[in-house]
Parts: structure tokens; sequence; C-alpha cells
């Protein structure tokens, strides 16, 4: 039953990295029950715990073509969450200390969320990172992301072999991730997430 | 550590203690909190997600996908960040009038809350009698010749005909109606899922699924997902409108007191009649929406996302006045809304906001803009512009 279990996951997986919506879907709402109730007790803020839920996946799906090499998926979606939980708690015991230093100085820092992830900032150099790929790669990404077609769909429209869709697809999702970093959006790296045995 | 500062336990002399660890080990320390999930994990009986939730979280999904889609343009203003709420809200109209900062005033107004809507209903069978559904425990409601009536877990009403046309009583009509403040879901005996807003009522035969015509009355606003089947069209009655489908999604609204019927076609399609003039009728096309007034039937394109918001949780504002706006609040959070100052009712807003929120969550939300603040006093709500 357990290889079941882990040949269904990584079916999942495959679709993922081929960029299937309704995959990622059935990922996230597996996952979700634990990780939203860890993250509640964690925070104690359903804010938060929407923030660090939905920060967490969105580094799963922006970095989606390095989940093939993942073993062990729900080991690395525990990792993100508790790097999450953790900036959660560094943000807050700032907002404390600074707090404490301005005591009668009025305070509005529950709005300003200075770690948070802005989607539309990210939609906006995403556009931007598309608008610069080769024609080719372009069409393909516009093809996979825009229109949501399959890679074989897509290989029978460019007359090309679905591996060459596929590592377009991969090159196109870096070059992407590449235009996050020079934005100063380096959220999206795996450099401290060290995978739990 | 970790959980004690998360218990408000330590001391200003641990928290910095615990912050400067946290800065020069985040691996350990992220590692330690990873230990405790899995502790967690393996103690945690996973429960089923309610119907909001689920929407709630649905969103939450559809945002992160639509993040890396090429040429799309984002939908949504994030209220939760406030620099970009600050940048995002459209200020129309009076936006130059020079305005006078009463900070007196300022922190006085919000100082009652008052929490949001959630499921409620009434249930009223043909004989009469009713039934308020949210006070009822899940399961049988009603178990009559022919007929049974169930309260799913997440408060589904579920239709179990055994004998179609045997009984009087199937050939009544049952009414499901939502107070201010409430909204519920229903499954008709045919298959197709009704969402009914706030204030809202449908009133619908119980052997639906069974005459020629699947004929529903509606007053108020409420999402449709018609169940497909081409030879029983599905029709919804308002006051002011005759609406006709085959087996679609859709949305109507048609509160008395906004003096519009509008209707959104999600998927399939569907016409639109005028009842008081039955020459006027028109087709609608998935993204379409209708807008029939005194002056006829017109139709717009617009974002379907706005007419359905409510059904996800939301509060969706597309260059909507605080006038509308205000009657959308009033109805989900049961309060009467003044004006103080006339020429707040035309403040312009674009945005969206948790419909799960209390009220003065949302209502600070729009003081953030500068341009109007609130005062609550029992269940009314005072604007005054700023």
């Amino acid at each position: 039953m357990a290889f079941k279990e882990i040949d269904k996951e990584r079916a999942l997986i495959t679709e993922i990295v081929a960029g299937n919506e309704q995959a990622f879907s059935i990922l996230f709402f597996k996952y979700l029950p634990v990780l939203q109730s860890f993250a509640y007790k964690f925070t104690k803020s359903e804010h938060a715990t929407e923030e660090i839920i939905q920060d967490t996946f969105l580094r799963i799906w922006l970095n989606r073509d390095k989940l093939e090499q993942v073993e062990n998926v729900k080991a690395y979606l525990y990792k993100y969450v508790s790097n999450e939980c953790l900036s959660h708690v560094r943000k807050k015991l700032k907002e404390e200390k600074a707090i404490d230093l301005l005591k009668n100085a009025h305070s509005d820092t529950e709005n300003c969320t200075m770690d948070a992830i802005h989607l539309n900032e990210i939609n906006r150099i995403v556009a931007a990172a598309v608008d610069k790929l080769p024609q080719q790669r372009k069409k393909v990404y516009e093809l996979s992301r825009g229109e949501g077609k399959t890679i074989p769909e897509i290989s029978d429209i460019m007359g090309v072999s679905p591996s060459t869709v596929k590592n377009t697809l991969v090159i196109a999702l870096k070059n992407i991730r590449e235009n996050l970093i020079q934005h100063g959006i380096a959220l999206f790296l795996l450099v401290f997430i060290r995978i739990i045995k | 550590m970790v959980s004690q500062f998360q218990s408000g336990q330590l001391a200003t002399a641990e928290k910095t203690e615990l912050l400067n660890l946290i800065e020069e080990h985040p691996t350990l320390v992220s590692e330690e909190i990873a230990d405790l999930l899995k502790a967690f994990d393996s103690e945690q009986k996973p429960v089923a997600l309610h119907r909001p939730e689920q929407d709630r979280w649905n969103l939450v999904v559809n945002r992160i996908l639509s993040v890396d889609k090429p040429n799309v343009r984002r939908k949504y203003l994030y209220f939760n960040h406030f620099k970009l709420a600050a940048a995002a809200v459209l200020l129309i109209g009076l936006a130059t009038t020079l305005y006078f900062y009463h900070d007196t005033n300022r922190r006085r107004g919000l100082t009652t809350d008052i929490a949001p809507g959630g499921n409620k209903a009434t249930l009223t069978l043909a004989n009469g009698r009713k039934i308020s559904l949210n006070d009822i425990a899940n399961g049988e409601l009603i178990k009559e010749a022919g007929l049974s009536i169930s309260k799913t877990a997440n408060g589904q009403l579920v239709y179990n005909i055994e004998k179609v046309g045997t009984t009087a009583d199937d050939q009544g009509v049952n009414v499901i109606s939502t107070p201010n403040g409430g909204e519920w879901q229903i499954r008709l005996p045919d298959g197709s899922t009704v969402w009914l807003n706030a204030a809202s009522s449908l009133e619908y035969p119980i052997n639906i699924g069974s005459t020629p015509v699947r004929k529903v009355r509606l007053k108020g606003e409420a999402y449709f997902e018609v169940a497909k089947d081409s030879k029983h069209p599905f029709v919804v009655e308002t006051p002011e409108q005759k609406l006709e489908v085959l087996g679609t999604h859709f949305n109507v609204n048609s509160y008395a007191d906004e003096h519009i019927t509008k209707t959104t076609l999600l998927e399939g399609s569907i016409r639109i009649s005028d009842v008081s003039n039955t020459s006027a009728s028109e087709m609608l096309k998935p993204g379409q929406q209708s807008v029939l007034s005194s002056k006829g039937i017109r139709i717009n394109d617009v974002d379907t996302d706005e007419s359905i918001a409510w059904k996800n949780g939301y509060f969706m504002f597309n260059n909507e006045r605080q006038e509308s706006i205000m009657r959308k609040i009033a109805r989900w959070y049961n309060v009467k809304v003044e004006y103080a100052d006339p020429e707040a009712r035309d403040v312009v807003y674009y945005g969206t906001v948790s419909r799960f929120d209390k009220i003065s969550q949302v209502l600070r939300k729009f003081e953030q803009t500068g341009e109007v603040r609130f005062e609550i006093e029992k269940d009314k709500l005072t604007i005054f512009k700023k």
C-alpha cells in the first residue's frame, strides 16, 4: 500500500512538472489540512497562516521543474513551511522590538507585511520575463501557461518532440526565476533549504 | 523557546536572544520547527474542510497558479498589503477636494464590532411548516410519504423522492430563505446546486426533476449551477425578469433595493426576458452580464469573478460606488447604513476584501484610503467624508 501511495504521488509530481494545474491543486489540498493546522497553531493568526501556505506553495509552483529530483515531497513541503513559520516569528520579533522602542509613537505595523511576497509584483515581472523570451520559447510557454495546453498537445502544434517542449518549459521557468532574482525576489531560491531525511 | 514565544511567555531579553539565534542560525531553528511539524503530523487527524474554507483556499490556489501566467492582467488588488492598497485604491470624483483631518474623531469610530454573516437559513415546507436550518443537527430532517430531506455535514440540503407524483405533498413548493447575514447552499432534487446570498429566497417545486419545465422563483441573489437536462428547461423567475437555461452556471442579483436585475453567465447559454415586456429578450454568452432596468436589457462584457466573489467568500469591488458597496455590507453584517455626509456616497473603490472578517476589519480598509471614516453604534453604521 505504501508503494502504491508513493507511485501515485510520483505520477502527480510528473503532472505538476508538466504544468498541470489540477495536479498542483490535488497536491495542495492533500497537504493543506496538516500544514494549515500546524501553521495556525504556530502563528495563532488566520492571515499569517494563509500567507505561509500561499508562499510555500508559490515556491513549489515556481520551482516545479525541480520537483522531479525531490525524493520526499512531504519532507520538502514541511521544510518549506517551517522556513515560512520561521520568517513569521522573525518578523514578529522584529516588530515587537520596534514597538518596544517606539512605545508611544503610533505604530501601524499590522499591515506592513514587508517580507510578504507581492503576487502582483511577481506577475508583472513574470510578464516582462516572458516577453523577453526568444520567439520559440515564448510560444511554448504561452501555449502551456496561457492556454493550458499539455506537453503532447504543444508538441503537435509546434511540430517538435515532447522532450524539446519539456526542456523549453524548464528553461523558460529558469529564465523567469532569474528575472525575479534580478528584481530582488530571491525568496524563491532553495538556497538554505536542506531536505530532511 | 519558539513555542514559548508563540504562547507569549517570553521576556524582552529572551526575545532579543531568540531573534539573534534566528539571525545567526536560521537553518538550525528552521529544522527545529520542522521537527515540531513532523511530531504534530503524526498525532494529527486531518479533518475535512468546510465549504467557505474550501473556497478560500481555492482562491489561494488560483492566485498561485495565475502568478506565472503570461498576459493575464491581475484582477485582484490585495488590501492585505498596505503599500499596494494605498497605490491601488483609485479615487475618482472628489479626490481633489480638500478635506480636514479630525484626528480626535479618528479612532473613536470603530469601538463596537460586528461579526460577519454565516450559514443561516429557514426552510418552509409545502404545508407551511418552517424549519430553521442553522439550529438543527445534521442527518434526516423530514421523512414523509415518499419524500425525505436531509442536511449533510457541510450544511447542504439533499432531497430524496421515492415515489414521484403519488402524494399531494410532492406537488407542493418549498421555500428556502436567508436573513440578513445569512447564506446557504442547496442541492435541488434535479441535481442543480444553488448558493443563496444574504437576504434572499428561493422557491421551488419538490418534484422539480419530473416537471416538464424546472421552474424556480428567486428574490435577492443566487449563483446557480444547473444540472444538464435538455428535455427540461430550467427557468428562474425574479420579480422583473424571466431566465431560461438548459444547463449552465450563472449568477442572478435581483435585490429589490438595487432596482436592477443583473445576470452574469459563466458557462453555457441563457435567455433573459423582461417580465413586463415579453418581447424584450436577449441571449447571453459566457463572460457577459445583462442588466435589466426600467429602460430594458443591456448587455456588457464583465469580469465574472466579481459577480460570484460573494460565493467564494469575498467582496470584490471594481469601480464601485460607496453607496452600492454599503448595500452589500448592510445585508451581510445586518447593519443599517446612514450617511452623515452625502458626498461619501460617491467615493469609488477597486479591491477585494474577505467576507469572513469582522466588520471593523473591512471598514478599516476603506478608512485607510483616507476618504471616509465610520462610526458604529449597535447596528447603525454612520459614514463620514473625511
